[in-house]
C-alpha cells in the first residue's frame, strides 16, 4: 500500500479518511456559562504544569465555538461561512486536531448538546471525543454570576438566558465575534441535553461540591478522564486555584476572558448568594422553568 | 476571452472575471499569474510536505478543496486552476483571493501580511497589522474619514530595498461588518455589496478602484492593533517585540513550514523590523471606540512621524 503522503488524493474521501483515523483525544469541559468551567480549567492548568497559574496562559485547548480552530485547521476565513458549513467544518477541524495530537485536548464548550438541522447529526463530533466533564451549578446562583458577567440586570439575565428555550451566546447568523453562535436553551434544557445523549460518556461535577469537598470532587473528575496524578499534586492544584487566589491574580494582571469592563470575572464565587440577592418572585420564576434538572441534581 | 489585472503589483491573466482586482491592459515586464477554470489534478505532482483536511501542499504546489464549493490548484507561482464543485462564484472567489493568491505569493518567495493601511502623503503609508476581527479595516476607514487615502484593506506584501521598506497593496476592496459601516460616514450604504450572494452575512464589501495605487510605496510605520482591557493605549515597540508581532501577522503563517519558507520568513522579518518603527495600539474590547482610537493614532503616531520627517 502506498504512503498517504506520496499519494494524497484531494477529494471527499480524504476528509472521511481523516475521520476514520482520528484518535479520541478530546475531553470536553462542558457547562452552562458561569458554572465553574474557568475554575476547573485553572485547576487543570496547575495540575498539568505544577506551577503557579497565569490566568492568561491556560494550558487547556481553547473553546469549541472559537473561530480560531476552523480558521487555522481549514485555512479559511470563518466569517464568510453559512450555518451549514460552520457545523460541518467544526466537526472536521476538531477531528483533525484530535488526530494530530499526541496528548489529551481539554476543550471548553458552552453549547448545549444539540443536533444539526441540516444532517441530523450531533453538532459536537463523537469521533474525536473521549469523554466530557460537565460542570453544573445551581441556576439561581448562575443567574447572579451571569448578570455580573454580561453587565445585564438580574431580570434581563434570566429572561434572556436561564428561562429562555432559545437562549444562546451570539446570534445564529455569523457575527464579528471571535466565536460562533452557541445554543444554550434554558438552564435545565442545557443540563438535560448532556445527560440524555448517549454518544459521549459524561462525568457530572457540581460547583457546590468543588467548593465543599474539593479533594474528592476534583480527584474523581481526574480519575474519570483516565489521567493519573498523585494526591499531593491534586491537592497542590486545588490549593493554587482557590477562588480568592484567582480573584487576586485577576486584580493584579487582568483576565482576557472578562467581558464586563465594569466588573471582574472572578466576582464573588459564593454558594447560596441567591438566598440574599434574588426576590421571591425571581426565584419562583427560575425554579418553575428549570425544575426537572434542579430536582435531578439536588437543587430543589 | 482573457481578462488582465494587477494584484500585489503582479500581472494576472485570467479566463474568469476577477472583479476585486484592478484591470490592467498594459504589458508589464513581470511574469504573470495565469488563472483558469479547468479540472484540478487529483494529487500533487511531487510529494506533499503537509496534509490538512482542505489543504495539501509542498514548496511549489497547493491543492485546496472546499466540499461542495470548489477545488483549487496553485503551481510554481504562476498557475492557478479552479474547478467548481457547484459553489456560488461569489464564494469560490473568496477562496481564490485569499488562499490561491497567498499560495502563489509564497511560491514566488513573497510573504503576504495581514495589513490594512492609509497614505500619510502621496508616497508614504502607515500600515495596521492585526489578525481578522480586531479592527484593521475599521481603523483604516476611520482615518480615511479624517482625510487619509486608502492603501490596502486586508493584505499587502512588504520588501526591504536599499534600507527602506516598501509595500505593495493587494487589491482595492474593503470588507466591513455592518456595525462598523454604521460607525462611519465616508462609505455609502448604497454602494455596499454582498460578500456572498447565496447567503446573508452582515459583512459587506466596498471597492476603491479609482483611488488604488498599484506601485510600491514606502512604509513609514507599522501599528499592531489589539483589543483588550478598558482603555486606549499606544506604545512604541522595541525591535525584539515588534518582530514577534510582525511574525504573528504573516498571512497563512501556518503554511510556512510546509512551503519551506522559514529562511525567507527570518530574512523578511529581520529586514523589515530593522527598517520600520512599530507600535502597539490597544483599544477596549467589546466597545465601539474606533473614532477615539483613530484620533489617538493620529495624535500619537501620525503627527510624530510627520514631525520627525519634517525635522529630518
Amino acid at each position: 500500500m502506498s504512503s498517504p503522503t506520496n499519494n494524497f488524493v484531494m477529494n471527499r474521501e480524504t476528509i472521511f479518511l481523516h475521520d476514520n483515523t482520528a484518535l479520541k483525544q478530546i475531553i470536553w469541559l462542558a457547562s452552562y456559562p458561569k458554572s465553574g468551567n474557568t475554575w476547573f480549567r485553572s485547576f487543570l492548568t496547575v495540575l498539568l504544569e505544577e506551577k503557579e497559574i497565569d490566568l492568561n496562559q491556560m494550558k487547556t485547548n481553547g473553546v469549541f465555538s472559537g473561530k480560531y480552530h476552523v480558521e487555522n485547521v481549514l485555512d479559511l476565513n470563518p466569517d464568510y461561512l453559512s450555518r451549514r458549513q460552520i457545523e460541518s467544518f467544526q466537526r472536521i477541524a476538531f477531528t483533525h486536531l484530535s488526530a494530530q495530537s499526541k496528548q489529551k485536548l481539554f476543550v471548553k464548550i458552552h453549547d448545549a448538546y444539540t443536533y444539526s438541522e441540516f444532517d441530523g447529526l450531533p453538532l459536537i463530533p463523537e469521533k474525536p471525543t473521549q469523554m466530557a466533564i460537565y460542570l453544573l451549578r445551581n441556576p439561581l446562583d448562575v443567574t447572579l454570576s451571569l448578570s455580573n458577567h454580561t453587565g445585564k440586570s438580574i431580570e434581563k439575565t434570566f429572561q434572556k438566558y436561564l428561562i429562555n428555550p432559545a437562549g444562546s451566546f451570539l446570534p445564529l447568523r455569523n457575527s464579528p465575534s471571535k466565536q460562533f453562535y452557541q445554543p444554550l436553551g434554558t438552564w435545565s434544557m442545557h443540563v438535560e441535553s448532556w445527560l440524555v445523549q448517549s454518544q459521549i460518556p459524561v462525568h457530572f461535577v457540581r460547583y457546590e461540591d468543588m467548593k465543599v469537598k474539593p479533594f474528592e470532587t476534583f480527584k474523581a473528575a481526574i480519575a474519570a478522564t483516565g489521567l493519573v496524578f498523585s494526591d499531593e499534586r491534586i491537592q497542590f492544584a486545588i490549593s493554587e486555584t482557590q477562588f480568592e487566589k484567582l480573584q487576586k491574580k485577576e486584580q493584579e494582571k487582568g483576565f482576557k476572558e472578562n467581558q464586563n469592563s465594569q466588573s471582574h470575572f472572578f466576582f464573588k464565587g459564593q454558594v447560596g448568594r441567591w438566598k440574599e440577592e434574588l426576590s421571591q418572585v425571581q426565584i419562583e420564576y427560575i425554579r418553575r422553568i428549570n425544575e426537572p434538572m434542579m430536582r435531578r441534581f439536588g437543587y430543589w | 476571452m482573457s481578462y488582465k489585472y494587477l494584484a500585489y503589483g503582479i500581472p494576472v491573466i485570467s479566463t474568469i472575471p476577477l472583479p476585486a482586482f484592478v484591470e490592467w491592459p498594459d504589458e508589464i515586464a513581470a511574469k504573470p499569474i495565469f488563472v483558469s477554470e479547468r479540472i484540478v489534478p487529483e494529487s500533487l505532482q511531487t510529494p506533499a510536505l503537509e496534509e490538512k483536511p482542505f489543504s495539501t501542499f509542498n514548496e511549489n504546489e497547493l491543492l485546496y478543496l472546499v466540499p461542495d464549493v470548489a477545488r483549487f490548484y496553485v503551481r510554481n507561482g504562476e498557475e492557478i486552476t479552479i474547478e467548481s464543485l457547484g459553489g456560488n462564484w461569489s464564494e469560490i472567489l473568496l477562496y481564490f483571493y485569499a488562499n490561491c493568491m497567498a499560495a502563489v505569493l509564497f511560491q514566488r518567495n513573497l510573504i503576504p501580511f495581514h495589513l490594512s493601511g492609509v497614505f500619510l502623503n502621496e508616497s508614504q503609508v502607515l500600515l495596521f497589522a492585526a489578525p481578522s476581527r480586531i479592527g484593521k479595516s475599521t481603523t483604516s476607514v476611520m482615518l480615511q474619514q479624517k482625510g487619509y487615502a486608502p492603501f490596502t484593506d486586508d493584505t499587502a506584501i512588504l520588501r526591504v530595498e536599499e534600507g527602506k521598506c516598501f509595500a505593495k497593496a493587494s487589491y482595492p476592496m474593503i470588507r466591513l461588518w455592518q456595525n462598523s459601516i454604521d460607525e462611519q460616514t465616508i462609505l455609502k450604504e448604497s454602494t455596499k455589496q454582498s460578500i456572498r450572494t447565496d447567503i446573508e452575512i452582515d459583512k459587506y464589501e466596498f471597492t476603491f478602484h479609482h483611488q488604488f495605487v498599484t506601485e510600491k510605496v514606502e512604509v513609514v510605520g507599522i501599528v499592531f492593533l489589539e483589543a483588550e482591557g478598558n482603555e486606549i493605549r499606544i506604545k512604541k515597540n522595541k525591535p525584539n517585540i515588534g518582530i514577534q508581532y510582525l511574525d504573528n501577522n504573516i498571512y497563512r503563517k501556518q503554511w510556512l513550514n510546509g512551503m519551506k519558507k522559514q529562511f525567507l520568513q527570518f530574512e523578511q522579518l529581520t529586514g523589515i523590523i530593522n527598517t520600520v518603527p512599530t507600535w502597539i495600539a490597544t483599544r477596549p474590547k467589546n466597545e465601539l471606540t474606533f473614532g477615539r482610537f483613530a484620533d489617538a493614532i493620529e495624535k500619537q503616531i501620525i503627527e510624530k512621524i510627520k514631525n520627525y520627517e519634517f525635522a529630518h
